[in-house]
C-alpha cells in the first residue's frame, strides 16, 4: 500500500497554486463579505473576438419591439459565427443569471438565424460590455439551508 | 524554429517525456504502423492578460484510429457546475479554506493497454534514422481512447489517501474525520481544495509531492 503510494506520488507532479484564484475561466475574487466569482476575462474575451470592444454599453438586454421569428426578416448568412456566439454566451451564463432568459430565447433560432438574431445577439453584448464584473457573490452571511423547490 | 521561446517550449515538452520514460524508440517492426504526430503551439495568459508562458505540445493525429478498432471507449472527469458552486458558498459561509492545485502532464498518468507506435516528432534529435517512438504510457488527449483510463488512474489514488468518491458527482472526493471536512473537486487536471483543516489540506498536498 506505502509503496503504490509512493509510486503514485512519484508520477503525478503537483504544481501548487495557492488559494484559489483562476478556474475554468472563473475569476475567484475572496473578501470579508464573501466569495465574488465571475467570468469577466471570459466576458471581455467574448467582447474582443466579436469586435464590440468599442460599442457603446447598452443597459437593456432586449428591445420589446423587435418580433423574433424564423421569417420576418432576412437569413443571417454566418450561421457558424452566430452559433460560436450563442455557445459562449452560454458557457457566461455560469455566472450570470441575468443573461440566461435572453440567451435561452436566441439559442431556439440556431438553425436559422435572421439578422433580427443577430442584432439581438449584439444587443447582448453590448449589455455584457456596460456590465463585464458582473457575477455570482456568495455571502459569507447567509445560511447553510439546503432548500428545494416544487 | 526562429523564437527562442518557442524552442525552449519544446524542448521542455520532450525532456518531460523523455524522463518520464514515456517512450523508447525502436524498430518499427513489419505490420505495425506509425501515427504521425504534430506540435501545437499555445500562448497561456494570466487571468489579466498578461502572457504567463509558452507552450508547446505534442499531439498525435488520433483521428488515425477508429472507434472499437483501435480503441474502446473515451472519458474525462469534469466536474458539474453546480458542483463547483457548492464548495465555493461553503467556504464563504464557514470561512474555510479554498486552495487550487494543478497536475502537470496528466494524460500521462495512464497506462497504455496495447502498443502505439508514433513518427518521431520534429525537434527530437536523439533518435536515429528509420526509428520510430514506442509509447510507453499515453500521450495526452489527442489520442482519445486513453482518457478514459485516466479516471481510472488517478482516481484509486484519491481513495487510497482517505477520500470516499461522491456517488452524485464522480469528480468530487471528500474526507471527513473528527473536526476535519475536505472536499476535493476534479477537473481534468486542475484539483479544487476546500475545507476547514489547515493541516488535512497541507497533508494531502504533501502526498501529492
Amino acid at each position: 500500500m506505502t509503496e503504490s503510494k509512493k509510486a503514485l506520488n512519484k508520477t503525478f507532479k503537483i504544481k501548487d497554486l495557492g488559494d484559489l484564484r483562476y478556474f475554468l475561466g472563473f475569476e475567484v475574487v475572496r473578501g470579508k463579505k464573501g466569495i465574488m466569482k465571475n467570468q469577466r476575462k471570459h466576458a471581455l474575451e467574448l467582447l474582443t473576438d466579436a469586435g464590440l470592444l468599442a460599442y457603446k454599453p447598452t443597459v437593456t438586454l432586449m428591445d420589446n419591439i423587435v418580433e423574433l421569428s424564423f421569417t420576418i426578416s432576412v437569413h443571417f448568412t454566418n450561421v457558424h459565427a452566430y452559433r460560436r456566439l450563442i455557445g459562449r454566451l452560454m458557457y457566461l451564463t455560469n455566472t450570470r443569471p441575468d443573461i440566461t432568459f435572453f440567451v435561452q430565447q436566441l439559442s431556439q433560432f440556431l438553425d436559422k438565424p435572421t439578422i433580427a438574431h443577430y442584432n439581438a445577439t449584439i444587443r447582448i453584448l453590448k449589455y455584457i460590455k456596460g456590465a463585464s464584473t458582473l457575477g455570482l457573490f456568495f455571502s459569507s452571511n447567509s445560511f447553510a439551508h439546503l432548500k428545494a423547490f416544487l | 524554429m526562429k523564437y527562442d521561446c518557442w524552442r525552449k517550449a519544446i524542448h521542455c515538452e520532450i525532456s518531460a517525456f523523455e524522463s518520464n520514460k514515456k517512450w523508447e524508440t525502436v524498430l518499427l517492426s513489419k505490420n505495425k504502423t506509425a501515427v504521425g504526430c504534430k506540435w501545437v503551439f499555445k500562448i497561456k495568459y494570466n487571468a489579466d492578460g498578461i502572457i504567463e508562458r509558452y507552450k508547446a505540445r505534442l499531439v498525435v493525429k488520433g483521428y488515425a484510429q477508429t472507434e472499437d478498432i483501435d480503441y474502446v471507449e473515451t472519458f474525462s472527469p469534469v466536474a458539474k457546475m453546480t458542483t463547483i458552486r457548492l464548495p465555493l458558498s461553503l467556504a464563504s459561509i464557514y470561512n474555510w479554506e479554498l486552495k487550487q492545485l494543478d497536475i502537470n502532464n496528466t494524460f500521462l498518468h495512464g497506462e497504455l493497454e496495447e502498443d502505439v507506435y508514433m513518427v518521431a516528432p520534429p525537434g527530437l534529435t536523439s533518435i536515429q534514422l528509420g526509428q520510430v517512438c514506442k509509447l510507453e504510457k499515453k500521450l495526452y488527449m489527442a489520442l482519445s481512447k486513453l482518457v478514459g483510463s485516466d479516471m481510472l488512474n488517478c482516481h484509486p489514488f484519491f481513495i487510497s489517501v482517505g477520500y470516499t468518491q461522491s456517488m452524485n458527482d464522480y469528480s468530487l472526493f471528500i474526507n471527513s474525520s473528527e473536526g476535519s471536512f475536505i472536499t476535493l473537486l476534479v477537473y481534468v487536471d486542475d484539483i479544487i481544495l476546500v475545507g476547514n483543516c489547515k493541516e488535512e489540506i497541507d497533508r494531502v498536498k504533501k502526498s501529492f509531492e
